[in-house]
């Protein structure tokens, strides 16, 4: 059952077009991954696709439901939590009102203590650090306390947008090893990454993103193999 | 905890006895702390939790002041009754504002304030069959059953009331679910999208209850200067104060209000004791000046600095 439909999109910031015509869809349980260099325009697909901007034109399909102009909240409410580039954590408030935060929604605040549960076993360091303000811990666990914080959304869909970036290569593995749990509990996920030899590695499919087209999709296992991706991406 | 409980008891058992050894001069120092405290609590809730800088506050107060002193002089309502009224008119201003300037992020809303009270200001300087255009109101009326007391030290518990329950408020507000999307909005608005804070209808809630809360405080101003004009209440130097107080003291916290005003109305009232007459506008620029500094040398305020200190130790 496909769970996101994005059609013909085009989108940018102003005058500036980054996007053109970018069509993607995601079934349910699938791990999609985003690839693309810097620029390519992976985040601003994200950005769109979670509402945070308008799309000049095109159209993004929600487990069959049209919401392309919907904003940005609602989506949660519907099951789609973005993981911001970055992490954007309050940092200001400690790990557990972060948490809390992201049951913002009426829906998952009814499953509160459940989702609490679940993401403390998904990164115990979390439940070591929860009275910790977010701003003082390290790179990984901001990164794990901000995928932490989307899941309390109780979200059917997850994109997140470079979660490796800034971190360890081993963090990197460990994320993605949680990233594999957590589409065994039934979270399909929309993966943007730079880091294509990971990605692929835990991906069905991917899309390569250049210069705001896609050039290239396909099962990740036949993508690692093909001479181009190799060349561009995994410097082979 | 226990600690801290008993700590606040002592302070409030000082803060009921002590003025009553006081004259009345140094009452009316006290009473005008309190007030401003207040006022400056009441301004907190959008501008330091919501981090949405409002620098026209002054026409929730003048709404306030003079709603409750119309209602008061017209048709005998007593401020008792009349200082809710104050709040509602204040609050359906905050949300027009709210709703004009609050869908854009950036500056739009700390303008759109200070033209609003500009807007206000000359609504009551129009409106003179109504309002008394620039003579203003006079409160001829006295009497406890119309909230004008004959002793500072009784406006002193009043005002006193009015900090209490608003650090209460306060208290209770940045636990709440509403409160703490307020402070998640200011820290990061695509984040808080992001977890389904709906980031434009909670700024304009916010700022509707902080013009509730200053409208009622415009009442008590009303009530205790006994007269009210447009540009004795509307005025920009007002606005610009209440944001000093609340800035200096600590922005987003229950205590901002109180210790800003501890500090800021005294030095104030001393200066323009002795600058008075001389510079128009003085107390302007002494505002902004310390503005100035304590945002660049001690973000978070004094209570900030405090805070931090607890935290290195905790």
């Amino acid at each position: 059952m496909r769970i996101l439909e994005v059609n013909d999109l085009d989108a940018g910031y102003e005058d500036l077009q980054v996007l053109w015509e970018v069509n993607m869809r995601v079934e349910r349980g699938e791990i999609v991954s985003l690839l693309g260099s810097n620029g390519a325009g992976k985040t601003t697909t994200l950005r769109v696709i979670a509402g945070l901007i308008r799309p000049f034109r095109g159209k993004i399909v929600l487990k069959g439901r049209e919401i392309t102009g919907l904003p940005s909240h609602q989506r949660v409410a519907l099951g789609l939590s973005l993981v911001p580039e970055g992490r954007q954590l309050f940092p200001m408030m400690t790990v557990m009102e972060n948490l809390e935060m992201g049951a913002y929604t009426p829906r998952a605040r009814e499953k509160l203590e459940d989702s609490l549960e679940w993401v403390f076993s998904l990164f115990p360091i979390l439940r070591e650090r929860r009275n910790q303000l977010a701003g003082t811990m390290s790179g990984g666990e901001q990164q794990m306390l901000s995928i932490g914080r989307a899941l309390m959304s109780r979200p059917e869909l997850l994109a997140l947008d470079e979660p490796s970036m800034g971190l360890a290569p081993k963090l990197v593995i460990e994320i993605f090893r949680t990233l594999e749990r957590m589409r065994k509990d039934g979270v399909t996920i929309l993966l943007a990454e730079q880091n294509v030899k990971a990605a692929l590695d835990i991906s069905d499919r991917a899309y390569v993103l250049e210069t705001g087209r896609i050039v290239i999709e396909g099962a990740s296992s036949e993508l690692a193999l093909r001479d181009d991706v190799r060349r561009a991406y995994l410097g082979m | 905890m226990p600690k801290r409980m008993s700590l606040a008891l002592i302070l409030l058992i000082l803060a009921m006895i002590l003025p009553i050894f006081l004259d009345e001069f140094l009452l009316t120092i006290l009473v005008q702390m309190l007030m401003w405290a207040y006022l400056a609590m009441a301004w907190d809730v959008i501008g330091g939790y919501g981090g949405q800088f409002s620098l026209g506050h002054a026409a929730f107060m003048g709404l306030g002041a003079y709603t409750s002193t119309l209602l008061l002089e017209n048709f005998g309502i007593t401020p008792w009754l009349g200082i809710w009224l104050s709040g509602l008119v204040a609050a359906i201003a905050g949300a027009l504002v709210g709703f004009a300037s609050l869908r854009l992020r950036g500056p739009f809303f700390a303008l759109g304030t200070i033209a609003f009270a500009e807007l206000v200001q000359l609504l009551l300087l129009y409106l003179k069959d109504v309002t008394g255009g620039p003579l203003g109101i006079m409160i001829n009326k006295t009497g406890v059953e119309y909230m004008v007391f004959e002793s500072q030290l009784h406006y002193y518990y009043l005002a006193l009331a009015f900090v209490i329950c608003g650090m209460l408020f306060l208290r209770y507000f940045e636990r709440s679910k509403f409160g703490m999307a307020l402070v998640a909005l200011r820290e990061d608005e695509d984040a808080a999208e992001s977890i389904g804070i709906d980031v434009y209808r909670a700024k304009v809630l916010g700022a509707v209850i902080s013009a509730f809360l200053t409208g009622l405080g415009g009442t008590f101003y009303a009530q205790w200067i006994h007269y009210i004009r447009p540009d004795t209440v509307v005025r920009l130097d007002f606005s610009v104060q209440i944001v000093a107080i609340d800035v200096v003291g600590g922005a987003g916290s229950p205590y901002g209000g109180i210790i800003g005003a501890m500090i800021l109305v005294p030095l104030s009232l001393y200066l323009n004791a002795i600058f008075g007459g001389m510079i128009a506008g003085l107390s302007t620029v002494f505002y902004g000046i310390i503005l100035l500094v304590v945002v660049v040398a001690l973000p978070g305020g004094i209570f900030g600095m405090i805070r931090r200190g607890f935290l290195v130790k905790g």
